[in-house]
């Protein structure tokens, strides 16, 4: 007999519990996908006791068997957390755009988040689930030697990680298309990429059993493992917004919380890179290198997608713009539009050759005076030169991009998505079309740098690694082109920052029903200048 | 409670809503007709906040559709023209579901579907599977999960399509109880007998945009320029026909034993005046009278029959 103070305390609790959680597990313990999973885990799982113990023999008795067991039972498990978990969670929520049932769900009071949230915990239920079916096993293999539990627990914790991150990303790609068609092609994509994991991860956990003993005990295993979990939190984060933003109300605001998770992502980078760049031997800067290509890369990819997002602000969005000019200023960026994305992305592109150009300055003039044994390795002024033009090339093409895609919504509307494409099309056209001409022109001991080569990034950058000069044509004229796009871009850059500043200044006061509710009296608004209005309807 | 104004919503050059406006006011039932493709889901659609106009505003209460859609989704229960369920859900389960949904909690939540489905008679069926309910059960179920929140406004979309006619009168019967309620009501069919019987006011919406609005004898007035008349002649038929294709606007004249039909003006001024006319003339007359006009031949006639 359960006592009512803890029935009270258990219904509590029951009603505070995610309501999709709820209806996910009542429809899982039903289903007979999750019962014949968690049927042929147990039977594989014992099929590998009773297979490797009678493959071994007596030997079992004083051979170190663990490590090969762990594998064995890895693979099951994984078949079970990176294959069915993941795509279980996909299908859960591409199956409720196929069926409309998330047309209902988006009309309740559940957020986006909540349900995003929801679906993601009975994945983790399920793998838990999983988890404990396997853990009499797991545990097993410790008492066969070979392995130790810090091993095991690591793994695990990691398979854990995995499988939570595989299902997130099957969660993303179940809010980019509501079409069968495009479904069925993304579930072939998503079981190809969960395969190759499941595949791949069997050969690391066997690398890693036989390894991870040692590999723990230094410490700059714990300083990578640091970074590879902050790595693993933001990006997680990052595809958890883009998940929600995707199922956000059209008119809502689906772009601030990304780019907020955006900048937290560079920052986090940045730390990490000016951490490692610390430690690092006195001179060397290939932290520098890296830190820039990888930040280029990062912004084009995250870039593309954000000067490709729709024009114009919704009220409900003008409404969010803060009051206060200063708050504006500092806040402006955040808010949805393709002009506000460019300058987001530009305003990083600048600190990271800002940073670059200061770190190569601390190494160059003041490293020398600190410490006397300080000796710089390679040319002077070779970062800055390499991440200026990586810097430019990057905003070229994007900036490019971001006027192709105002070029054609003259004529039919482009998502993000096809923004991407077309930025990535302009990048590959930019890079190829010159060496084309090159491989077609002259035999291959001959393809020396032309200097219209110059929109091809590759080939440029790496001719100012062999020439690094701040001041030669390769990395002036990459600057120069990307000046231009900025010129060209400004003003629908500068009629987005204007129409923020108006809507902020005058409080856009939404559209009012013809008998106001009673309720309502007192909420009564500045009156709308006809400016901002205008603005609202046909931003650009 | 609903105000609909000037709402457009386009896909690409198609004008799925052109400058749509209406009003629907407290426990007041709202037909919305129009042939398929006309805009009525799109329009139910926006009002229901899953979509958004591309201009224009829609208010539910005073909140706007576009700008507190959050709002709007707290005081209104949408029912879909198809009906989307899970698998592996009892009926119970599925209302259980949308109540917690909605954010009902503890005792709430569950008075909240026994009412619903004691109201929809489907308490009987809690723990039966949705696979293995019937059409018409199935449209209860939905109408329990659209009102599982007590909202103010319904949208029913096709609610009476697929159903028998037993299951049709009893939908009806739940319709007529949510508006003594006091809930507003916008409901679109194509069984136009049927909304002619349980709506105050209709409109009547083709290619995008409203035709015509208003309760429905206002609308049958408005439109009606000319009237069937029918009369019934104790005897000498023939002689009423020649006499009536003489008389000054009556045309089609048809006649079939003792019963005659003839098209005249709907003024009834006019009407009054023929039969003076007839009654002069001492024809040997039964009955006259107009024949009353249903919901079916006032969208016939407004309507043209086009699509997009």
């Amino acid at each position: 007999m359960i006592p009512p103070r803890i029935t009270a305390w258990l219904v509590w609790f029951g009603d505070r519990i995610n309501p999709i959680l709820v209806k996910e597990t009542r429809q899982a313990l039903k289903s007979r996908q999750f019962t014949g999973t968690f049927m042929l885990l147990l039977a594989a799982s014992l099929v590998v006791s009773f297979g490797g113990v009678a493959l071994i023999g007596p030997e079992i008795a004083y051979r170190a068997s663990g490590g090969n067991f762990f594998v064995a039972y890895f693979a099951v498990l994984a078949f079970a957390i990176f294959v069915v978990v993941p795509f279980g969670a996909y299908r859960s929520l591409a199956a409720e755009q196929e069926e409309r049932t998330f047309e209902l769900l988006s009309i309740t009071t559940l957020s986006p988040g909540q349900i995003v949230i929801g679906k993601l915990l009975s994945a983790i239920i399920q793998m838990f689930i999983y988890f404990s079916a396997i853990a009499p096993f797991m545990a097993f293999t410790y008492l066969l030697k070979g392995i130790d539990v810090l091993a095991i627990a690591f793994e695990l914790v990691w398979a854990l990680m995995g499988s939570v991150a595989f299902s997130m990303a099957g969660l993303l790609l179940a809010t980019f298309s509501t079409r069968r068609s495009w479904q069925v092609l993304l579930s072939v994509v998503m079981i190809t990429g969960l395969g190759l994991a499941t595949i791949g991860s069997v050969p690391l956990a066997w690398e890693l059993t036989g390894e991870i003993g040692g590999i723990m005990r230094d410490p700059e295993f714990w300083l990578a493992m640091a970074a590879l979990v902050t790595a693993y939190v933001i990006t997680f984060a990052l595809v958890y917004q883009l998940s929600v933003s995707q199922l956000t109300f059209e008119s809502d605001n689906r772009s601030s919380k990304v780019r907020i998770v955006l900048a937290i992502q560079f920052l986090t980078g940045l730390a990490w890179t000016g951490w490692t760049w610390i430690i690092a031997e006195p001179g060397d800067r290939e932290v520098l290198y890296i830190a820039a290509f990888m930040g280029c890369f990062f912004w084009a990819i995250t870039g593309s997608f954000l000067l490709a997002e729709p024009a114009g602000i919704s009220r409900r969005v003008a409404r969010q713009i803060p009051g206060n000019s200063v708050v504006r200023a500092f806040t402006g960026l955040f808010f949805p539009g393709p002009g506000t994305g460019l300058a987001f992305v530009l305003v990083h592109l600048l600190c990271i050759a800002s940073l670059v150009a200061f770190a190569e300055f601390v190494e160059i003039w003041i490293a020398p005076v600190v410490g006397p044994n300080w000796r710089i390795r390679g040319t002077r002024g070779q970062a800055t030169a390499v991440t200026f033009a990586a810097v430019s090339y990057t905003f070229f093409y994007l900036g490019l991009g971001a006027l192709f895609v105002k070029l054609i919504r003259r004529f039919r509307p482009v998502p993000p998505v096809a923004g991407a494409a077309i930025t990535a099309i302009l990048a590959a056209f930019g890079s190829l079309i010159p060496n084309f001409f090159i491989m077609a022109m002259r035999p291959a001991h001959y393809q020396i740098y032309e200097f219209w080569q110059i929109t091809d990034p590759g080939t440029t950058i790496d001719q100012i690694f062999t020439k690094p000069n701040i001041l030669s044509p390769l990395v002036l004229v990459p600057v120069a082109m990307a000046g231009l796009v900025l010129l060209l871009n400004l003003p629908g850059m500068a009629r987005e920052v204007c129409f923020l500043n108006a809507a902020g200044r005058q409080r856009l006061a939404p559209a009012q029903p013809t008998e106001k509710r009673a309720d309502d009296a007192a909420d009564v608004l500045p009156p709308v200048a006809s400016r901002a209005t205008e603005v609202i309807s046909n931003p650009t | 409670m609903v105000e609909v104004r000037d709402l457009h919503r386009y896909f690409g050059s198609l004008k799925a809503v052109n400058d749509v406006s209406f009003q629907i006011g407290r426990g007041q039932v709202f037909g919305f007709i129009g042939p398929n493709g006309a805009g009525k889901t799109t329009t139910m659609r926006i009002l229901a906040t899953i979509d958004v106009p591309t201009s224009g505003d829609a208010f539910i209460d005073g909140y706007s559709v576009v700008n507190d859609p959050d709002k709007v989704r707290r005081i209104i229960g949408f029912m879909p023209d198809h009906f989307a369920t899970y698998p592996n859900v009892n009926c119970w389960e599925y209302v259980d579901f949308y109540a917690r949904a909605y954010g009902l909690r503890g005792q709430a939540r569950l008075s909240a579907v026994r009412r619903v489905m004691s109201f929809t008679e489907l308490d009987g069926l809690a723990e039966k599977p949705i696979e293995g309910l019937s059409k018409g059960m199935k449209q209860r179920l939905c109408l329990s999960r659209a009102m599982i929140h007590d909202p103010k406004v319904l949208i029913l979309d096709e609610p009476a399509a697929g159903l028998d006619p037993r299951a049709r009168i009893e939908l009806r019967e739940l319709i007529k109880l949510l508006a003594a309620d006091g809930k507003a009501i916008l409901i679109s069919s194509h069984i136009l007998t049927e909304l002619a019987e349980m709506c105050e006011v209709v409109g009547i919406i083709e290619l995008g945009q409203i035709v015509a609005t208003g309760p429905v004898d206002s609308i049958q007035a408005t439109n009606r320029t000319v009237a069937v008349m029918e009369i019934r002649v104790l005897r000498d038929s023939e002689l009423v026909e020649r006499w009536l294709r003489e008389q000054p606007d009556v045309d089609d004249v048809e006649a079939s034993g003792r019963n005659i039909t003839f098209h005249f003006p709907a003024d009834e001024e006019a009407q009054s005046q023929l039969l003076e006319r007839m009654g002069a003339a001492r024809l040997p007359l039964v009955s006259f009278r107009s024949r009353e006009e249903n919901l079916e031949d006032v969208f016939m006639a407004v309507t043209k029959g086009k699509v997009q």
